[in-house]
């Protein structure tokens, strides 16, 4: 009885204790795979992101902060801006970062909102992110795993560099990664001053890639487009005011943009004819539920000039737990008519929408459950 | 009737059986052999045409007119680009006979598609039988033994001949060569009991076939064939049978002469393009556990009965396989306790144990190897202590060691091997059933068991795509193009205008279409895209026109074939902006136009020099570093890097800081893959071995230049990682 029990006892510690490995190596393992993915394959435009401002002696932002970058690589050369443009929900504390230049889709330049603190700019790190387009809808990021890794900065000496937006006194960093076993990896060679806000950088390096400062202002100013207004809180009564507005998401009377969550009456910036009483704002990248409106999804994606009416259209149907679905068939309808189709193996719709259908209301229909329709604008 | 038929031709009417099925489970592939192709699961047909291309292009070599085997006409000026993908030359040896007698490229394919499907059932079926050892109950007294090995070794010949991932996979030609691997099995335990050079040759013809027709099986095979050889030939070197051991040596010298052709052709091209794939592409095309309980698409029963199929559903083993191969392998493991029937004494002393653990183990080594880097991390820095399942991860152990995998991309193929080491066991298991079954019940088991296979694994109607078969059904424009002369080298626009499939659909048919006149062609679709033809697909999107004209001229294409339906304004504009300046119209037919590139200059233009040079961190490994070049490169100017010509290779000595005539070591780095240089895109960046961190007087020159610009500069490798380096001028 005794040798069953302590054989008994054996068994689930040893269960237990196999559990409990499988699970650390599970959390190693992950880990151990972003830090790969930061130090091999990760952009310098992206990989200046980990290290934060506060590590190079920025102890606060100010609103009007701004820095422009020149990226030059290889095989081009391409401007990155970071602006200080609003106050975040707690005042002092953090602030919508604007940058412009990191993504474009189509060519055409998509702006970064990110509510961050001079604590940490990692991905990942921001309270909110949305991406925005002029003419299109904004389009909530959502929030990715806090990256877990830490930076270390290896200082070098100081030196006098000049750029185009003036000679600096910097400090020489490398700057390192650290992985979870306490490895490092090099992650970018550095030139930083406290007085550049505001991510205090004059020069970073990595590879081929290099990022220098071009233009620096403290007091830039900026319009927070009112697609945005209302998820930047209390923004405009802290910014100096552009007084004469004119693109064409400044009609949009109200818009709520919250993470996940999107409404909007939107009824100036088109006529009623669009969407009629079907018009609801729809993210740009995901629709879900089991009648879905495609009218204003497709309308911000035309105003954007993400793609052209005579694109055709790339649909990818999938389900809540982003699994696509194949061989799923889907209702079109619209003010002339409806159509049945059905997706490709791998969940894809390609749709060519004459002038009369992109206007026409179009609406989509699930004949059994709801599904996620992602609109994702072809180029030509 | 049956009885007396299957005791007098039993291998006939299996292989009469698998004809049926062959001709009826991909239905309708038999109906349309010479005019429909099938695209099997994938959503477009640029698998089969490039199948069809290959094919048409070993003919073509066979037949004698082609000089070099491995540069065939697809992306033009680039060489040895068969070895960009599968070579498959046993499938055009196999069927240059009907070409001869004038069949076309699609009859052959589908003949061959059939083939093989038959062959991999009838292969099992022959190597069942054998290890059942069928043939000693010949002489057995008991009605009806003789059946039983039959039926399961037929059984078996379906559950793996006809599995689920055939008929997912229907429309990758090189992926049903499934035939050869249970041949080639055959083949090794044959040898080893009778020790017959006929033997040696089937396992020859086997192996040789397999890496032939399909190279991923060939590497996949050499895997298992060498575990079979370290389990069953160390008792022969044991044993002392010395006879056997040198004809295994003289089988295994000849299979490897016999590989050398393929396998120089695939690494000379692997060298000069650096065709290795990287982990994370591994990774994804890797067999997830959850990817084996997918239910497969194709299937009758679960893609449309039961509406529970999935995409990728393709590495699905099946309920019947499973179920049977786990009562094999009970039998495998069960003490003896038959019943003293003449039958039960029979089998238990012809089934060897040692056999049937060794499949038992090969299915379990295929299934891991199938989950290729998907399961194990891909990198064994910080992990800490688990940094040992990193490295003890058999696929990754292979992909670094082992030649020829860090050249795929695809370990879920291995779930085929797991399937056919799991048929055996299943005939095994379906054996074992109707022994141990009542006298009365065996002759509805039987038949329900085998219902219950074709059942499960009955797939839905193969989709066929209609093609031409001749030169007669393409475009008419196409009759200008064969006008050309016979070493004319033209492109055909649109290139593609992204890297889906569905995108490259219309590269795939421009080869397609290229072996009915054999011309050079710019256009390629392949396993692997060299970087030259991805740039010049960038260029005609984004650069002015004159830039393109330079790109075109230093490729080499004397005639651009437009598709005007296909082309976007941009591209028409660009070809507008050329007519008459470049490019002069010389047919068109519809919206189909061929013009010819006027070329100005006779003499090549030379290779730009330097303007300078720089180290920095490498890409690969943290044992190297990049010497980067930036060549001087004027507006407009186009110029091509091929590692056949203007070979670019440096030399780059280095020596102590502190003793600067202390040489420590000195690494010469060739540039790989082709290039276009351009104004904008002037860098090559070539990858050398670096010396320990340090600091060092480096001298970098360059091997083929007519007058060496020898450059100086101090390079310092830190400790962390980091390179920095100062030119001295």
């Amino acid at each position: 009885m005794k040798t069953r029990m302590f054989t008994l006892i054996a068994i689930c510690f040893t269960a237990l204790l196999t559990f409990w490995i499988f699970l650390d190596f599970q959390k190693k393992q992950e880990a151990s795979a972003t830090f790969h993915a930061i130090t091999k394959n990760t952009p310098l435009s992206v990989r200046h992101l980990f290290i934060t401002p506060e590590q190079l002696g920025v102890q606060a932002w100010q609103l009007g902060d701004f820095a422009a970058y020149q990226l030059r690589t290889n095989t081009g050369c391409k401007q990155i801006s970071f602006h200080i443009a609003a106050l975040g929900r707690k005042p002092g504390n953090d602030f919508w970062l604007k940058i412009q230049g990191l993504r474009q889709y189509n060519k055409v330049d998509i702006d970064t909102w990110r509510l961050v603190s001079v604590k940490s700019l990692a991905p990942g790190s921001e309270n909110a992110e949305a991406l925005l387009a002029s003419g299109g809808i904004p389009i909530p990021i959502q929030r990715q795993r806090v990256f877990p890794h830490r930076v270390l900065l290896e200082p070098l000496g100081e030196e006098n560099l000049k750029t185009a937006g003036g000679t600096f006194k910097c400090q020489h960093y490398f700057a390192h990664l650290q992985a979870p076993d306490g490895s490092t990896l090099p992650l970018l060679e550095l030139w930083a001053n406290p007085r550049v806000p505001p991510l205090g950088i004059v020069r970073a390096r990595w590879q081929d890639e290099v990022l220098q400062l071009a233009e620096t202002q403290t007091q830039h100013l900026s319009e927070i487009p009112r697609m945005l207004s209302k998820t930047i809180k209390g923004s405009n009564s802290q910014l100096p005011q552009i007084p004469t507005p004119s693109t064409k998401e400044t009609q949009h009377q109200q818009t709520k943009v919250s993470q996940g969550n999107l409404a909007s009456v939107c009824t100036q910036c088109h006529d009623a004819t669009i969407g009629g009483k079907h018009l609801k704002l729809a993210s740009l990248t995901a629709i879900s539920g089991s009648e879905l409106d495609l009218t204003q999804a497709l309308y911000h994606t035309y105003a954007a000039e993400l793609s052209e009416p005579q694109n055709p259209l790339l649909l990818q149907l999938t389900s809540h737990r982003r699994e696509r679905l194949g061989s799923k068939r889907v209702r079109f309808t619209w003010e002339k008519g409806s159509f049945w189709i059905k997706s490709d193996t791998s969940g894809r719709l390609v749709l060519s929408l004459d002038e009369i259908t992109n206007r026409g209301n179009i609406r989509v229909t699930t004949g059994k459950g709801r599904c996620v329709l992602n609109v994702s604008p072809t180029s030509s | 009737m049956f009885t007396k038929l299957l005791k007098k031709y039993p291998h006939l009417l299996a292989g009469v059986c698998f004809l049926l099925l062959t001709v009826a489970m991909p239905w309708p592939v038999a109906t349309r052999l010479n005019t429909h192709v099938t695209p099997g699961q994938q959503p477009v047909m640029t698998v089969p045409y490039l199948n069809l291309w290959t094919l048409a292009w070993n003919h073509h070599w066979l037949t004698g007119q082609a000089e070099n085997y491995w540069d065939t006409n697809q992306f033009y000026p680039h060489q040895q680009t068969l070895a960009y993908s599968e070579p498959q030359f046993a499938m055009g040896l196999l069927t240059v006979a009907l070409t001869l007698l004038g069949a076309n490229t699609v009859l052959t394919y589908n003949l061959l598609l059939l083939g093989f499907v038959w062959g991999a059932g009838m292969t099992v079926y022959a190597l069942c039988w054998y290890l059942f050892q069928a043939k000693a109950l010949e002489n057995s007294t008991t009605k009806g033994t003789r059946c039983y090995p039959w039926a399961a070794s037929v059984t078996a010949g379906i559950l793996y001949g006809f599995h689920f991932y055939i008929f997912a996979e229907l429309g990758v030609l090189q992926l049903l060569t499934t035939l050869f691997p249970p041949l080639t099995l055959l083949g090794l335990h044959r040898f080893l009991n009778t020790n017959k050079w006929t033997d040696a040759l089937l396992f020859c013809s086997g192996f040789l076939g397999c890496w032939y027709t399909c190279a991923y099986y060939g590497l996949f095979l050499s895997v298992f064939v060498c575990c079979f050889v370290l389990k069953f030939g160390y008792r022969k070197v044991l044993e002392m049978e010395w006879k056997t051991c040198i004809r295994g040596v003289v089988t295994a010298l000849i299979t490897l002469l016999g590989l050398l052709p393929l396998i120089g052709g695939m690494q000379s091209a692997k060298t000069a393009m650096e065709l290795s794939r990287p982990k994370l592409a591994v990774r994804d095309l890797s067999a997830g556990i959850s990817d084996y309980l997918k239910f497969p698409k194709t299937s009758w029963l679960y893609g449309k009965i039961l509406e529970i199929g999935s995409p990728d559903g393709r590495i699905f083993l099946g309920v019947m396989l499973v179920s049977l191969a786990a009562i094999g392998t009970v039998f495998i493991f069960r003490k003896s306790t038959a019943r003293k029937t003449d039958e039960a004494q029979i089998n238990t002393a012809l089934f060897p144990k040692h056999h049937g653990k060794f499949y038992l183990i090969m299915a379990g080594l295929a299934f891991w190897l199938s989950c290729g880097m998907a399961v194990t991390p891909t990198n064994a820095a910080g992990l800490g202590v688990y940094r040992i399942i990193a490295w003890l991860s058999p696929y990754n152990l292979l992909y670094q060691y082992v030649p020829g995998f860090s050249s795929i991309r695809s370990p879920y193929r291995f779930a085929i091997f797991c399937a056919l080491f799991l048929a055996v066991l299943a005939g095994w298991g379906m054996l074992y059933v109707l022994e141990r079954s009542r006298p009365q019940w065996r002759a509805v088991l039987m038949p329900i068991l085998v219902i219950c296979v074709l059942f499960e694994h009955w797939p839905l109607p193969a989709r066929l795509v209609s093609l031409p078969s001749s030169s007669s059904e393409l475009p008419r424009i196409y009759e200008h193009v064969k006008k050309l002369p016979a070493d004319a080298t033209f492109i055909e626009l649109p290139l593609a205008r992204g890297h889906s499939e569905q995108q490259l659909e219309t590269q795939a048919q421009a080869i397609y279409a290229s072996t009915f006149h054999w011309r050079r062609i710019a256009n390629g679709y392949s396993g692997f895209t060299p970087r030259a033809h991805l740039e010049l697909n960038q260029m005609i999107a984004e650069s002015d026109s004159d830039t393109l004209m330079s790109a075109l001229k230093v490729l080499g294409i004397q005639y651009v074939l437009t598709h005007e339906e296909e082309l976007n304004e941009n591209e028409k504009q660009k070809l507008m902006a050329l007519q008459g300046d470049g490019l002069m119209p010389i047919a068109h037919e519809g919206e189909k136009r061929l013009y010819q590139v006027v070329f100005n200059a006779t003499k090549p233009p030379a290779l730009p020099i330097t303007e300078g040079l720089t180290f920095y961190e490498s890409r690969t490994s943290q044992d190297s570093v990049t010497l980067c070049l930036y060549y001087q490169m004027d507006v407009n100017q186009c110029q091509l890097i091929t590692p056949w010509k203007r070979k670019i290779e440096y030399d780059v000595a280095w020596y102590s800081r502190a003793n600067q005539s202390e040489l420590i070591l000195v690494s010469t780095g060739t540039c790989r893959n082709s290039q276009l240089l351009t104004k904008t895109s002037n860098v090559i960046e070539i990858n050398l071995p670096a010396p320990p961190p340090g600091e060092y007087r480096v001298v970098v020159k360059p091997r083929s230049a007519v007058v060496p610009r020898t450059t100086l500069g101090i390079c310092r490798i830190h400790e962390s990682g980091f390179v920095t380096f100062e030119s001295i001028l």
